[in-house]
């Protein structure tokens, strides 16, 4: 379990004292300094498994950790836009993607689609996290991450399972770091979408790529549907919500299609942990 | 007395050049076996969290052993292993061992192993030496072959060969649960294989 713990907490002490170093005033150092911690938790994971991939690699999911490294990059320049660069933010998950197309070549799936799934995810997490809903987001990548790692975990690949479980036990880390240094503002900080999204599309993308057809393919879009659900009822429903109720249901729109993923496949996980 | 010697000499000479000169043409070149994948199979055991040694097979092996029955020279061998067709009994763990941990099926769908040479060690028991691709590594090792029997017919011959090898996975870049004792590095592999020649070959 090294490769979940170890990540997840060299993430929350790193935050903690970035957090705590910045002082309340300083919004945009949290929201910099967390896809760092999401996407560094990746790939501390990885390489906590399997150790640092030689170039060129071995075997193609390995450029999973070079992906990480790229979707840090994205999500610290999409943490540092303002709320109405759509454009800039646009160009940032457009790299996002080319890096991961160019990078992750998985077995029977085409780079253009790695690239538009990793791009498009960070994108929309980018445009959700712009609204400044930093639990709520958090919690998505907490429950996709999840339902990420056991649907993986269902599929037999425990390396990558593992990586999953990282990402959503640091993003739940976050949460708690959060609301210990900076109480209620937390709900606000925003931070980790852009590079929560990629890790999402990444992550899901490899774990379907090497399944056997065990886990059912809508099982696989349910672990990240919750952003691009919550992206399209931003534009609508959502936006007539306020207050505390605003950001349970835009924290329910986020975790409901993970959770969905993990109910149903419930007799399967519990088989992938027995023996 | 000088002029024996010279002669004789001679006639020696002549008579190994003539023998040198027939070598090539008295060796016949070697007959290709066709692998018959129902009756070959490569089996491996591996230490499992230091305790039990547990056993699984691949039971698709194919390819061809150059080779001729009368063992005057060493198997040449040119086999693939699909590494899908692993079998340990238990699905789950097939599901695993196929998976990017193992053997990475997806991505490597076959283990082979091509001859470059091969030492007899006795009557039908060769030493060979090769060249494994495992996930995209290709080592050399060495295997102590016997060739346990030959049948022939005008219709029909069949040959078999067993192989035992070990390897260690890790050189092959197959490292998981090495660090943790949960499985070990080397892996004991007995490949048995049947052969045919097809009729008017």
């Amino acid at each position: 379990m090294w490769s979940v713990a170890l990540p997840a907490i060299g993430a929350g002490v790193l935050l903690a004292l970035v957090w705590w170093a910045a002082g309340d005033g300083c919004t945009w150092v949290p929201r910099v300094v967390v896809p760092l911690v999401l996407a560094g938790a990746a790939a501390g994971s990885f390489i906590a498994s399997i150790g640092l991939p030689e170039w060129p690699l071995a075997q193609k999911w390995h450029g999973l950790v070079w992906v990480f490294g790229a979707i840090a990059a994205a999500g610290m320049l999409d943490g540092a836009l303002r709320a109405g660069d759509w454009a800039a933010r646009l160009v940032v998950a457009c790299v996002a993607g080319g890096a991961a197309a160019w990078l992750l070549h998985l077995p029977d799936t085409p780079p253009l689609a790695v690239g538009m799934a990793v791009g498009g995810l960070t994108y929309v997490g980018g445009m959700l996290d712009s609204s400044g809903r930093g639990v709520p987001i958090l919690a998505g990548i907490w429950a996709g991450g999840a339902a990420l790692s056991l649907l993986i975990l269902v599929a037999a690949s425990m390396t990558v399972s593992l990586i999953a479980g990282a990402v959503s036990a640091t993003a739940a880390l976050v949460v708690l770091v959060g609301i210990l240094l900076r109480g209620r503002a937390v709900w606000r900080s925003g931070g980790g979408g852009a590079a929560g999204g990629g890790l999402l599309a990444a992550l899901a993308l490899t774990g379907w790529s090497y399944d056997y057809d065990i886990v059912p393919l809508w099982a696989w879009w349910a672990g990240v549907a919750g952003f691009p659900i919550a992206c399209m009822l931003e534009l609508g429903s959502l936006e007539k919500w306020h207050g505390v109720m605003s950001g349970l249901a835009r924290t329910g729109v986020l975790v409901a299609p993970p959770v969905a993923a993990i109910v149903l496949n419930w007799d399967a996980i519990q088989g992938a942990f027995s023996g | 007395m000088k002029s024996i010697i010279v002669a004789a000499g001679i006639a020696l000479a002549g008579l190994l050049g003539a023998q040198a000169s027939q070598t090539p043409a008295s060796v016949a070149p070697p007959e290709q076996w066709t692998l018959d994948p129902v009756h070959s199979a490569a089996l491996f055991r591996i230490h499992h969290a230091g305790a039990g040694r547990f056993w699984g097979r691949f039971n698709d092996v194919s390819g061809t052993v150059d080779w001729n029955r009368d063992d005057s020279a060493a198997p040449e061998f040119a086999v693939a292993v699909a590494a899908e067709s692993i079998d340990t009994g238990n699905t789950k763990l097939d599901g695993h061992l196929k998976a990017p941990d193992f053997f990475n099926a997806r991505e490597f769908e076959s283990i082979t192993f091509n001859s470059t040479g091969g030492e007899r060690l006795g009557e039908r028991r060769w030493r060979i030496t090769g060249d494994m691709t495992l996930l995209g590594v290709t080592k050399p090792i060495e295997a102590e072959v016997e060739v346990t029997g030959v049948v022939g017919s005008p219709v029909m011959a069949k040959a078999g060969w067993e192989a035992k090898f070990e390897i260690d996975r890790s050189a092959f870049g197959m490292d998981w649960g090495i660090d943790r004792g949960a499985l070990s590095d080397d892996v004991q592999l007995i490949v048995a294989l049947e052969g045919g020649i097809e009729p008017g070959r």
